[in-house]
């Protein structure tokens, strides 16, 4: 193995299934409720997205995949290697980012990228090193590599997280919420990462936030209620909400009533004037003066199809979720930083 | 399995692991505590270890034996706590689901974690054992004065390649397995602990056979030794490999349990595990077999020899023989035995012999023709085919070979190692567990091995009464390799030396044992009195025979001056060599039967013992002596000689050579037989011991197995000095041991005619009694006889009976003979306990007229009535307080006897008033030795006469007049039963106490200790003898704290009549109390500082007293502090009754309560 050869990637033509889910069907316990049911998934090399609310059975979709779960009914394949027969295999082809992801507290950074390379089979040293040396710049973390764990920000433990699935050079890289955490700006960074390296990868990434989805992405699977609600590219899914998303500039009075009435996706003050841009319902009425939008955004497009298949209230509940675990984390911070003064 | 991808798991656990601060803790905790192993010998070496050898446990030699397990055991408890939440730190990192998709089975996750742990756990063993090996080495190097040095190797190489692995990994096995079984960590950490905890449990409660295999280290361990290293044993290897079974089973059953998908089919996983665990179990089985087997194999040979044990069918003349000694090898042997017989024997019967079984017999003759016999178990049953009349020579030629079992040794042990407590199992490991020594560097054939013929069985043999010992002639070849030497009986001259050597062992007088010792020692020799003295030590431990050799012109006059004294008193050295051997320290150094007696003396030699005498540290004390100015050179070799006189003569552990010496001069040329043999055989060989060297010795394998003989020592040695022959270390044992009340009531609740020494539950208890008669009665002889006449009566028995044996009437006969009636010393000892009791008055003193030159002159006198028709002896110790200080005594008087229920006077003039009178009774219902009080008086009654003398016979009786005193002895004395009082104390204190201080003994019912400080933790009615306590022989008192078991004590009186009393209560001073237990007449007074300053500042206080007279019970008032020390009045009392009874409570204000005695005296 030389030193610009992959590790454990295996490289794959355009075409050619990574990911290959037939039938799969799984619930908790004996006979808990359906969590997925009979999901059909086909992804290639690329970038794939996996949108859906909180509880859709994402998270449950994803282990399955990374072979944390044995379905209940169906097969999944990866790289035409069975979940279940062939785990370990397919372990040495994947990397795995987990909804909720943090490392061994007293590791440096780069220990961590370090044994965990070596536990996934690069036994080089020399190669690890290089490798290692390589994710933490990919993700930014190369200033941080000797910073114990128990040091790092909550956002540089979601981009080591990123980096422990990266360090062994996946083929399929399946990352599970990866944003949550992170600021706009890191976002934006993670959106290009995989968009860079879905470039001779599949990516599979779950999330219920469509922004982090970005135009990268070669295809984006909407799972409600355990089934795949919608499957297609990014322009498809944005086409599926045509004549749904509307804008219109209103004074403050009817903005009020607007938004107690319809999903607005954004609200801008111009000029004394408040302009929204709202998902409206397919039983819904255009409000007056409202005027459709001809390209909405993957947000809106979402909105706009949880919408037709009513379910406006999961996603804002999800945001609702974000909000509160984002303050929470902000009061979290703001206590040990206070609590470090007042020892200092 | 994927062995890159475990150690991958592993160096990824080891770093998590060394990150957590436990671990360091850890590491810290058993460094430190290491460290105080590694200090404690080390300081124990630099200061006691040249003062005697029962510091032999804590020597450098020793370390490995206590730092291994220490190391061991630590860790294996520490895995515990850093594998119980291996997979709940995953969790709490949030880490679980990246494990869960690395690309590993869960079996190579499992054993990865697992190796992780455990190989960072073996790092700091190895680390610590490598520098320890380290430094040992440069420290021998550089500082050979310390005594440290390198670990032995055998030992350390054992712990490191079969004891860690198995025991860490076991430990972190079970735990991970638990965890999953579990699945709560602190329920799997509190499961393994309990199981730690069980185990220790079991170690008091299991015998060693049964420990050995249910313990993860075994107990059984062989020591280190650098004379006949031992890497392992039979037993420690598959005890090992069942734990590695064990823990790969544990690791399967946790990889088929553990929640994560896996290639591998589960339940295979599953199954597989539970066969390694039921593998496991049987090679578990396999080993308890084992060691019960060889329990068993032992109780079937004492089950066929025990039969046979009352058979005496003849005594031995001569043996004659060849045995090769081929090291590591098998035995081959050849036997002829000339012999006597004292039974007829018919065709057909056969003639009980005893023969090691190991050996394979090729041939026996009897009387010059092939005889039948029949072999079993080491019985050696030879069928007459000529009836054999008594008295008839029996000729018996058997030749055989083979390895020797050395578990036929000590069938008839008291206390058998496998199945004794781990506590005692550790005091026997500690004096030797290999019978048999057969090494490639070193071969020991002690006697009790059997590995030459023996007439009768081998059970009993110390049961003299019945089998006397049997005295015999020897001539014997051994062959051994050309570089060795061999110690035996007399002197071994070399006969043939080619690729071996032909050594002939012939002594000229009678032994009763053999014992060979071979290996390539170093020889050294010297002349003594026309007896050559043979040193044969190996050559790694020659350094303290050349440090003590500018001494040697010192040590041959003084041994001179020993042999001379013997021959002197008629008792000469009987042999033309004496030799000291050094021998391994596994072998072992105790024997078997009721007595086990010291292993180290036999006829002719004498067994140094590895880690003693030639390992002491002697150089550190040298070199003081030699920078030390104020002593002449002359003077500096004296100390130095008195530094390895010294040594020995404080050896409590069988090992001191002028008893093993003076062994030679009575025991083993002639002992006793018949009724009262064994006491007898102990009295003659405590007087013999005595006249030739002035020693008394000590020594019981009770005493040295038990946990508090080493603390006791320490505490010995700060009481003892190297001065006076009356402070050692075997008095000390003495009077901490076996001068204690429960040994006087056992002595005096049985007359030695009826003791049975065949039961061997009672050994210890015959053994100490033994002790307490045999040298009260033997001190008590030689001071009523005087030296003089002793040292005829022991050389006149020995004279008559050299190679025979001696009844008690025979004594008598022989005493008689050189007009000596030693009866009313003995009176009826073999049926009844009667002794002398004495009382005394108080003592007056009266100026005389001065002596020449105006020096003044003062007489003290006291009467002293022996109550009893048995009649005693005293000597009087008196002097000045200033006279008495650490080492020095007072005036000693002459022995002076009284006859029974007789009385005399004693008058002992000095220059000062006499402020110490202590009267020392020998044996008698007195126990020990006691103080008179003496006037304290300024002015002393002048009178004009000359000096009584010293003794005069008086008619005085100690008669308390009318009144009627109830002693805390008496049978009128009682305490209400309670609860065990000792369940107030904390478990940890109890523990600590018994530990440290020794078990409570109970004195006429009432708890003893060994301090009295003691009684006050425990918190119960306790008994403390005291010279200031009132008592009619014995002065004690029943003493408790505030606060203690709610207990009263009773004193019932049965006056004449009813009518008005006067009642009285005897305390002694409360600063009297505060001393410690003092100990009989040795002068020890030994006060362990127990007690906090607080409770020092005893006081009484208000005693909860009340009378019952018939119905009516009394309240009295006391305020103790208002009492004075003595006869108290309590208050005059109008009784209604003649049976009156005053009761004392522990429900006082404040320190402490005391019942000593009440007195009635009647007022009317």
């Amino acid at each position: 193995m030389t030193d610009s050869e992959p590790l454990t990637h295996f490289s794959l033509r355009t075409g050619e299934t990574a990911i290959e889910v037939s039938g799969v069907t799984h619930y908790y316990g004996k006979s808990g409720p359906t969590v997925l049911n009979d999901i059909n998934l086909h992804l290639e090399t690329g970038f794939y997205g996996l949108l859906g609310t909180n509880g859709a059975g994402k998270s449950t979709l994803m282990r399955i995949i990374c072979t944390l779960l044995e379905p209940r009914k169906g097969t999944v394949k990866v790289n035409g290697l069975d979940t279940i027969k062939d785990c370990l295999a397919i372990r040495r082809q994947i990397g795995y980012l987990p909804q909720s992801f943090s490392a061994w507290r007293l590791y440096r950074t780069e220990e961590v990228l370090d044994a965990l390379a070596r536990m996934s089979g690069v036994t080089d040293k020399r190669l690890r090193k290089q490798r290692v040396k390589q994710v933490l710049e990919e993700v930014g973390l190369d200033q941080v590599a000797d910073r114990k764990v128990k040091k790092l920000s909550g956002g540089m433990v979601r981009r080591l997280g990123v980096a422990q699935a990266l360090v062994h050079d996946p083929g399929v890289l399946v990352v599970d919420e990866p944003t949550v955490g992170l600021d706009p700006e890191e976002r934006i960074r993670f959106r290009h990462l995989m968009a860079d390296l879905g470039q001779n990868r599949t990516i599979l990434c779950s999330t219920h936030i469509v922004s982090d989805l970005g135009s990268g992405c070669k295809e984006i699977a909407l799972i409600d209620d355990g089934k795949i609600a919608f499957q297609d590219s990014p322009d498809a899914f944005i086409n599926q909400a045509e004549g749904r998303v509307f804008e219109m500039l209103v004074d403050l009075e009817t903005s009020m009533r607007i938004e107690e009435t319809y999903e607005i996706v954004s609200r801008e003050t111009v000029d004394d004037r408040i302009k929204l841009r709202l998902v409206i319902d397919r039983d819904s009425s255009i409000p007056d003066g409202a005027t459709p939008v001809n390209s909405s955004t993957l947000e809106e497009a979402y909105l706009a199809f949880m919408g037709s298949i009513g379910k406006f209230a999961a996603v804002r509940a999800d945001e609702e979720a974000d909000l509160q675990a984002e303050q929470s984390d902000k009061k979290k911070r703001k206590k040990r930083r206070n609590k470090k003064e007042a020892k200092s | 399995m994927n062995l890159t991808s475990i150690w991958a798991i592993a160096a990824a656990e080891m770093r998590m692991n060394r990150r957590l601060a436990r671990t360091w803790l850890f590491i810290l905790v058993t460094l430190f505590s290491c460290l105080i192993i590694l200090v404690n010998s080390f300081v124990n070496f630099s200061f006691s270890s040249s003062i005697t050898s029962s510091t032999m446990l804590n020597s450098p030699l020793m370390i490995p034996y206590q730092l291994y397990p220490t190391l061991i055991g630590f860790f294996a408890v520490w895995v515990i706590f850093l594998a119980f939440d291996v997979r709940s730190r995953d969790k709490r990192d949030r880490l679980d689901e990246v494990i869960g998709v690395l690309p590993v089975s869960n079996l190579e996750l499992v054993f990865g974690r697992a190796t992780g742990i455990t190989v960072l756990m073996i790092v700091p063993i190895v680390a610590l054992i490598s520098l320890y090996w380290i430094v040992g080495f440069v420290i021998s190097l550089t500082w050979p004065d310390s005594g440290i040095r390198e670990p032995e190797l055998y030992v350390t190489l054992a712990t490191l390649l079969i004891d860690m692995v198995p025991n860490i990994l076991f430990w972190v096995a079970l735990v991970m397995m638990l965890t999953l079984l579990v699945r709560l960590r602190v329920i799997a950490a509190a499961i393994a602990l309990g199981l730690v905890g069980g185990m220790m449990w079991a170690q008091n409660s299991v015998p060693i056979y049964v420990l050995n295999v249910i313990n993860t280290y075994t107990v059984v361990h062989p020591l280190p030794s650098y004379i006949a290293p031992t890497f392992t044993n039979l037993e420690i290897l598959p005890h090992r490999l069942a734990m590695l079974l064990l823990s790969f089973a544990f690791l399967c059953i946790a990889a088929a349990l553990y929640p994560r998908l896996d290639k591998v089919n589960k339940p295979r996983l599953l199954i597989s595990g539970l066969v390694l665990v039921g593998l496991g179990t049987l090679v578990f089985v396999f080993v308890n077999l084992q060691f019960k087997g060889e329990h068993a194999s032992r109780q079937e040979m004492a089950a066929t020899h025990k039969p046979y044990s009352n058979l005496h069918q003849m005594d031995v003349d001569s043996m004659a023989g060849r045995i090769e000694i081929d090291p590591g090898g098998s035995t081959n042997a050849s036997f002829t035995v000339q012999s006597t017989a004292l039974a007829s024997i018919d065709v057909d019967d056969e003639i009980v012999m005893s023969l090691n079984p190991g050996y394979e017999i090729e041939s026996i003759e009897l009387n010059g023709s092939d005889a039948e016999y029949r072999f079993e178990h080491g019985l050696l049953e030879i069928k007459a085919s000529t009836p054999i009349e008594h008295s008839q020579h029996i000729d018996l030629a058997i030749t055989a070979s083979g390895d020797l079992n050395q578990h036929f040794a000590y069938l008839d042990t008291a206390v058998d190692m496998l199945s004794s407590d781990v506590f005692q199992a550790f005091g026997l490991l500690f004096q030797g567990a290999d019978a048999y020594i057969n090494s490639s560097r070193y071969v020991a054939l002690l006697p009790d091995l059997g590995w030459y013929p023996m007439p009768g069985s081998h059970f009993n043999r110390e049961l003299k009464h019945i089998r006397p010992r049997d005295f015999f002639d020897l001539n014997l070849e051994v062959v051994i390799p050309n570089d060795w030497h061999v110690a035996g009986p007399g002197k071994g001259s070399i006969v043939a030396a080619d690729e071996s050597r032909l050594v002939r062992l012939n002594p000229i007088a009678p032994i009763h044992e053999i014992a060979l010792f071979a290996a390539a020692f170093e020889r050294r020799t010297t002349e003594i009195d026309d007896i050559e003295f043979e040193l044969l030590v190996t050559p790694n431990s020659m350094a303290n025979v050349e440090l003590f050799e500018p001494v040697l012109e010192e040590l041959r006059a003084h041994v001179h001056e020993i042999l001379a004294s013997a021959a002197a008193a008629g008792l000469a050295y009987p042999y033309e060599v004496f030799t000291i051997v050094e021998t391994p320290i596994n072998l072992r150094a105790y024997r078997g039967g009721w007595r086990m007696d010291t292993a180290q003396s036999f006829p002719g030699v004498f067994a140094i013992r590895e880690g003693s005498f030639l390992q002491a540290g002697f150089r550190t004390p040298f070199q003081e002596l030699q920078e030390n100015t104020e002593l002449s050179d002359e003077e500096k070799l004296e100390k130095k000689l008195a530094f390895l006189t010294s040594y020995f003569k404080n050896d409590v552990t069988g090992g001191n050579i002028y008893l093993a010496a003076s062994n030679n001069l009575m025991q083993y040329q002639t002992d006793a037989v018949g009724p009262g043999a064994i006491p007898l055989s102990y009295l003659i060989n405590y007087l013999t011991k005595r006249v030739s060297t002035d020693l008394e010795g000590f020594y019981s394998a009770h005493v040295t197995m038990g946990t508090a003989s080493q603390t006791t020592t320490q505490i010995g040695i700060a009481n003892i000095s190297q001065d006076t022959d009356s402070r050692t270390l075997s008095r000390f044992y003495y009077e901490w041991f076996i001068n204690q009340p429960e040994i006087w009531e056992s002595m005096m609740a049985q007359p030695f005619g009826a003791t049975d020494y065949a039961d061997l539950s009672n050994s210890k208890t015959n053994l100490h009694t033994l002790h307490l008669w045999g040298r009260a009665m033997g001190d008590l002889i030689r001071d009523w006889l005087g030296d003089e006449q002793l040292s005829t009566l022991l050389s006149e028995l020995r004279t008559r009976y050299a190679g025979e044996n001696y009844s008690y009437d025979d004594l008598v006969a022989v005493a008689d003979d050189i007009g000596i009636d030693i009866t009313p010393i003995f009176g009826d000892w073999l049926t009844n306990t009667d002794f002398a009791g004495f009382r005394t008055s108080h003592v007056t003193t009266v100026r005389l007229p001065d002596r020449e030159y105006g020096v003044p002159s003062y007489e003290s006198s006291f009467f002293l009535e022996n109550a009893e028709p048995v009649p005693g002896l005293i000597t009087v110790e008196y002097g000045a307080e200033q006279d008495f200080d650490q080492n020095a005594r007072g005036e000693v008087t002459p022995p002076i006897k009284i006859p029974g229920n007789g009385a005399v006077q004693i008058s002992l003039t000095a220059d000062q008033p006499l402020n110490v009178i202590r009267v020392n009774p020998y044996i008698s219902y007195n126990r020990t030795s006691f103080s008179l009080a003496t006037p304290n008086q300024r002015i002393y009654d002048q009178v004009d006469r000359q000096e009584n003398p010293l003794v005069q016979s008086v008619d005085w009786k100690y008669e308390p007049g009318d009144s009627v005193v109830v002693d805390d002895l008496d049978s009128g004395f009682t305490v209400d039963e309670t609860d065990d009082a000792s369940s107030n104390v904390p478990w940890f204190l109890d523990a600590f106490a018994n530990l440290a201080f020794g078990q409570q003994s109970t004195d006429q019912g009432l708890a003893s200790y060994s301090s009295a400080g003691l009684s006050l933790i425990f918190g119960e009615w306790a008994r403390q003898q005291l010279d200031e306590a009132y008592g009619k022989y014995r002065r004690t008192l029943a003493r408790a704290s505030r606060g203690a078991t709610e207990a009263n004590v009773h004193f019932a009186a049965s006056l004449p009549s009813g009518g008005n009393w006067k009642l009285e209560y005897h305390v002694p001073s409360p600063y009297a109390m505060l001393g410690g237990a003092t100990f009989g007449s040795g002068g020890f007074n030994v006060n362990i500082q127990v007690v906090s300053e607080r409770r020092r500042r005893m006081r009484w206080g208000d005693f909860d007293i009340w009378l019952t007279d018939g119905d009516r019970v009394l309240p009295i008032e006391v305020d103790g502090e208002s009492m004075d020390e003595g006869w108290n009045l309590l208050g005059e009392f109008d009784l209604q009754n003649p049976l009156v009874t005053v009761s004392v409570s522990t429900n006082i204000s404040q320190g402490t309560v005391v019942a000593d005695a009440i007195r009635w005296t009647p007022t009317g």
